[in-house]
């Protein structure tokens, strides 16, 4: 689905991403971790297309097309979804009315009419179900006053309603409770099929007890210097980094 | 503006002709104030720059020749318990032999601006910021000045002690126009103390002008105390010029007079600067009196804060006209502005006007006034824990001025104007 | 580039979609103005010679007055009063019986509009009184209003068939010397809505004017009087649009609103008059005088505007609450773009005890253009317990605009409780990056964020017109990306 290739990225005169390869398949679930800094945010912000990055190698094709050369727009409405780790503010603007014009435009773009009233609605109820969203957290504005869990469980209910081939989970659980963490991961599981992909960035191993992934990659100096199974998240959760930045630096 | 009328122009000639013409600043800068002098006009009826505060007071006041004092003790006019140096002006003029300057470190100069040497860089400096040309006022203070004081603190030296001002008007319906000019060069840091003192219960004019030149790094840190009389009429005018990463902090405490207008003009022209202006004007009686603050904006990457409140009982008014002008230049800029006020008489009165103007887009401006009257709730759980009303309102009232006398950093000081304060409004600090 | 600048760039570029002429051939008075311009007038109307006597005292005082040009933040050149037309009629082709007869280009013109009569008349039951440059041209729903006594027709009408409430009302609210171009109007205006609601009526449906000028270098000086009577309730809708031209146009129209104890009167204005084009040639200036009193115990007077056009605004619509317990509100949404200025706001003067106030002012600034609000609060002695609650702000698009707030606040009670609050922003990058990924492009998150940022005032507007101010949000700043 998605096949990224030797992939460099920088801000400013700092190289952040240096050689990334990863290569995901329709129905699997990738789990990136890593120390801090080592890039993985950066992999996240640079695939959806935030324009501080500089891409200076390397290239990523989606299904088939060239995903860099698209505007964030297009990107969306080809099916990626980033679920963001700090989820804006938009004072004024409905998640509703937000997400009825997001809806509406992937449509358009697809070629499709848009969505009945009736429909869209129906939609809402049934998929802000799955993140036990209550109604009134859909009629206010996006993100607005929502607490650290709310916001989360916000972007995934988004991701629900906009059904995306490949999602990216941008440290999804920092700062969540356990509860919130179970909802989050809840609705995420109710997602995955073998329509679509799912890249789960996270720092720590809790939230794949939750959303079990096929592969485990370790991101460190913006290169994956190591891939395994749900084992090695394991294995990283118990013995910390240290051992595998020093097989790099070996 | 340039005044056309005869009429207008026998009203300014007949200002003018109270004034004695003096030789206190360099004859350069008098002749050119001279020049501006003649093309200016006292301001016009529907001027908005004095809208609320119209000078038909000062214009219409008579004033007299000053008094000559051969020795004054100065003693009652000190900060108590403050080890400072200390400068006096006695009816405008600078008094060498009552101030106390001795000991002043190497590189910190006070002298009698009279005799700043014309390649020195007081004269570099002097006269460039109090807008001659527009400002009437300054104009006058030019060409009819009755006398001033230079600071130089050189490059990254710092006074310990600070430097008192002591400003004071002895003669019934005396004038006094001071110059003020303080340099804190690169990295320097000083303390300003600036107090405005009258022994005479008649209607005085002070029409006073300051220059403030804060270089990078420097710190300057000034508290401005006006408590001449009920009847004074006050005019004070201060420019200040911030360069890059420097920090400037006013504090102006006006206790009493009938007109007072302070014209605080700020140009913020370097990056990464701090500013901070604060007052307070608890007021009683006929008095009147207006802040108005000019706070430019021009170099990006700047912050400002600024806190002025009033407490206004009997007749009082209180004006507050501040406005923060962000140029296009001034990108990141961070302004906070607030104006609060009480108002303790139906006969007193609270006139604000809270400016914003922008024009960078990448900015956070804010600002907000109140005007209102004490927290009922606040009164009554006071009460209800055994306080007297009267002790309950002064306790809140004190705690509503705190937010501002908490700036005042040099304790002494202070423990002085809490002392003022109190002796006016009976409050029980 | 960025991509927001490029939407930018496109917003600025963008034309006046409204820029268009009626061909009808009109009645103009020559040129100039002097007394016998206002005798023309005066004449042309057919009026009693007390409504000249009250024109010509007008005109004089305005001949001593001075353009108020010390305060306001706007620059524009010297306006020569000379070289304008202070009347213009259509010539009516016959007697007006029903709608079917409007002329069918005038008709036309409303169809571009996007108001046609008859939608109006069959869908939405708004009775809507056209303003084509200066004289009514016909009343709808007349007949339905007048079974509940309403009486709404047009300014001429009303000073023919109820001179008792013309020459009670008019200029009390505003009086003819009230300031320069409020002398302007009362000299030369040539026609107008005039609306009463007796007591204890509710108007059944909304009340609607178009105001439109056509005719090249014509001035237009309407004149609305509305008065609810005790206990009764009228919402009132203006909208404005005027044709390109490349003369700038003068438009000081005066609005007067009475209401009386617990009457209630929301009066809601869409305006975009041709803003000139993008370097600010042509476009209409716009000094109104707006004023509602509200002269009876409880009574309430509530303003909503949406400003998008006119090269120059400069309109204060305003509130004295003379009533014990009476309240006035003002919401507003001001767009300048490209070479436009707006100097607007509201006064609110409490005189009555228990007034309320509240202010919501939302301004946006882009291009080149400057906009600032400017509002007075003023508490009397004897307002007690006065309540005013302003929150003015602003928002950025671009660096070349300005944005400026300059409230006055004046209490003289101590029983007043006064709270402003100003804040200024621009669109965020990290929230145009949150709808891009959502699949929503640049230009409509645009859009939407503004139409967030406005709500409290949409909010405001009745439901139709609402729609209709949010989409000319969208014409004022969106542009046609793609």
């Amino acid at each position: 689905m998605i096949n990224i290739n030797n992939l460099h990225a920088r801000i400013g005169d700092k190289e952040i991403l240096r050689g990334l390869n990863l290569d995901i398949k329709a129905g699997e679930v990738h789990a990136i971790m890593g120390p801090n800094g080592s890039g993985k945010s950066t992999l996240a912000s640079v695939l959806a297309g935030r324009e501080d990055y500089e891409i200076t190698a390397g290239s990523v094709t989606f299904d088939g097309k060239d995903l860099l050369d698209m505007s964030p727009e297009d990107r969306a409405r080809e099916g990626l979804f980033l679920a963001f780790q700090y989820p804006v503010e938009i004072p004024g603007v409905s998640n509703i009315n937000f997400l009825k014009t997001a809806i509406n435009e992937i449509r358009q773009y697809k070629g499709l009419d848009p969505m009945a009233a009736k429909d869209f609605l129906a939609l809402v109820k049934e998929k802000a179900k799955l993140v036990e969203l209550s109604d009134n957290l859909a009629s206010r504005s996006v993100n607005e006053g929502f607490s650290g869990g709310e916001k989360k469980r916000n972007e995934i209910f988004q991701m629900a309603m906009l059904d995306p081939k490949l999602a990216i989970l941008d440290e999804t659980d920092s700062g969540l409770d356990i509860d919130a963490l179970r909802i989050v991961a809840n609705g995420v599981n109710q997602l995955r099929s073998n329509q679509n992909a799912i890249v789960v960035v996270t720092h720590y191993q809790r939230l794949l007890d939750y959303i079990v992934p096929d592969y485990v990659h370790v991101l460190y100096k913006g290169r994956i210097v190591k891939s395994g199974t749900k084992e090695l998240a394991l294995e990283l959760e118990e013995r910390g980094y240290d051992w595998i930045k020093e097989g790099v630096e070996v | 503006m340039i005044g056309t009328s005869t009429e207008k122009m026998d009203t300014k000639q007949r200002f003018l002709n109270q004034f004695l013409e003096s030789d206190v600043l360099p004859a350069s800068v008098r002749e050119n104030a001279k020049g501006h002098l003649q093309l200016l006009s006292l301001p016009a009826h529907k001027d908005e720059y004095w809208k609320y505060t119209r000078p038909t007071k000062i214009v219409n006041s008579e004033f007299s020749a000053p008094q000559h004092h051969d020795f004054l003790d100065i003693s009652e006019f000190k900060v108590p318990g403050l080890d400072a140096f200390r400068a006096v002006l006695l009816n405008g003029v600078f008094r060498k032999d009552l101030s106390e300057l001795d000991g002043l470190p190497a590189g910190v100069e006070v002298v009698d601006i009279k005799d700043v040497a014309p390649d020195s860089a007081f004269v570099q400096h002097l006269d460039t910021l109090a807008d001659t040309s527009k400002n009437i006022f300054s104009a006058i203070n030019a060409v009819y000045s009755t006398g001033g004081i230079a600071v130089r603190v050189a490059k990254g030296k710092v006074l310990e002690k600070p430097l008192h001002f002591i400003h004071l008007q002895t003669t019934d319906n005396g004038i006094s126009q001071p110059r003020f000019l303080v340099i804190a060069e690169e990295n320097a840091q000083l303390k300003v103390i600036q107090t405005f003192k009258s022994t005479v219960a008649t209607r005085t004019f002070t029409n006073s002008v300051t220059e403030i030149v804060v270089q990078k790094n420097a710190n300057l840190e000034w508290d401005k105390i006006q408590y001449e009389n009920d009847e004074s009429l006050h005019l004070n005018g201060e420019f200040v010029w911030q360069a890059e990463q420097s920090n400037f902090r006013i504090n102006t405490i006006t206790l009493n007079g009938v007109w007072v207008r302070n014209n605080l003009n700020i140009s913020i022209t370097g990056e990464r600067c701090e500013t901070r202006l604060t007052g307070l004007y608890p007021l009683s009686g006929h008095q009147h009196v207006d802040n108005h603050t000019h706070l430019n904006h021009i170099a990006p990457h700047c912050e400002s804060y600024e806190l002025y409140k009033g407490i206004l009982a009997d007749n009082a008014t209180g004006v507050f006209n501040g406005k923060v002008h962000v140029y296009q230049s001034a990108q990141k800029t961070n302004a906070f502005q607030q104006n609060a006020n009480i108002v303790l008489s139906d006969d007193a009165q609270v006139n604000t006007k809270p400016e914003l103007e922008i024009y960078a887009d990448d900015v956070r401006c804010s600002h907000g006034c109140t005007t209102g009257q004490f927290d009922d709730e606040a009164i009554f759980y006071l009460r209800a824990r055994g306080i007297g009303e009267r002790n309950a309102r002064n306790l809140l009232l004190y705690a509503f001025a705190g937010e501002v006398l908490e700036n005042i950093t040099i304790h002494p000081l202070r423990d002085m104007v809490d002392q003022l304060i109190s002796e006016r409004f009976n409050w029980e600090m | 580039m960025s991509d927001s600048d490029n939407i930018l760039d496109e917003i600025t570029s963008r034309e006046y979609q409204y820029g268009f002429v009626t061909n009808i051939e009109s009645e103009k008075a020559p040129k100039g103005l002097n007394e016998d311009t206002v005798r023309f007038i005066s004449a042309k109307k057919e009026e009693p010679e007390w409504l000249l006597e009250w024109r010509l005292k007008a005109f004089r005082t305005w001949k001593t007055m001075e353009e108020p040009h010390h305060w306001a933040h706007l620059k524009y050149p010297a306006i020569d009063y000379q070289d304008h037309y202070y009347y213009a009629a259509p010539k009516p082709k016959k007697q007006l019986n029903s709608l079917d007869e409007v002329d069918p280009e005038l008709r036309a013109t409303f169809e571009k509009l996007g108001i046609s009569v008859d939608e109006q008349k069959r869908l939405s039951g708004v009775a809507v009184d056209f303003v084509m440059d200066s004289v009514s041209v016909k009343t709808t729903f007349k007949e339905t209003l007048a079974e509940k006594g309403i009486i709404f027709c047009s300014f001429s009408e009303a000073v023919k068939e109820h001179p008792e409430l013309v020459k009670k009302y008019l200029g009390s609210v505003v009086p003819p010397t009230d300031n320069y171009f409020a002398a302007l109007n009362s000299a030369v205006f040539s026609d107008g809505s005039f609306c009463y609601i007796p007591k204890g009526v509710r108007c059944p449906m909304e009340l609607s004017t178009y105001f439109r000028i056509n005719e090249a270098n014509t001035g237009q000086f309407e004149r609305t009087l509305l008065i609810a009577d005790e206990s009764s309730y009228v919402s009132y809708l203006e909208g404005c649009t005027a044709p390109i031209r490349d003369e700038n146009q003068l438009h000081a129209a005066v609005v007067e609103l009475i209401a009386l104890d617990h009457a209630e009167i929301k009066y809601s204005t869409v305006q975009n008059w041709y803003p000139g084009d993008k370097e600010g040639k042509g476009g209409i200036y716009n000094f109104v005088t707006k004023r509602g009193i509200c002269a009876g115990k409880y009574s309430k007077i509530s303003w909503t505007q949406v400003e998008t056009g006119s090269a120059i605004t400069w309109k204060y619509p305003s509130c004295i609450l003379k009533g014990d317990h009476s309240e006035g509100e003002f919401y507003s949404v001001a767009v300048t773009n490209n070479r436009q200025q707006a100097d607007t706001g509201t006064k609110m003067i409490h005189q009555g005890k228990n007034t309320r106030s509240v202010i919501i002012s939302k301004g946006i600034s882009a291009g080149e253009s400057n906009n600032s609000y400017r509002g007075l609060v003023k508490v009397s002695k004897n307002a007690h317990g006065a309540r005013n609650f302003s929150q003015c702000d602003s928002l950025l698009m671009g660096d070349q605009c300005g944005a400026h707030t300059f409230p006055y606040i004046e209490c003289h009670n101590s029983t007043a409780k006064i709270e402003h609050e100003a804040t200024t922003s621009k669109i965020g990058e990290d929230q145009l990056f949150y709808c891009n990924q959502r699949g929503i492009d640049t230009e409509k998150a645009i859009g939407l964020i503004v139409n967030g940022y406005c709500k409290e005032v949409l909010n405001q507007l009745p439901m139709e017109f609402a729609v209709e101010a949010q989409k000319l949000l969208a014409i004022s700043l969106e542009g046609s990306v793609g």
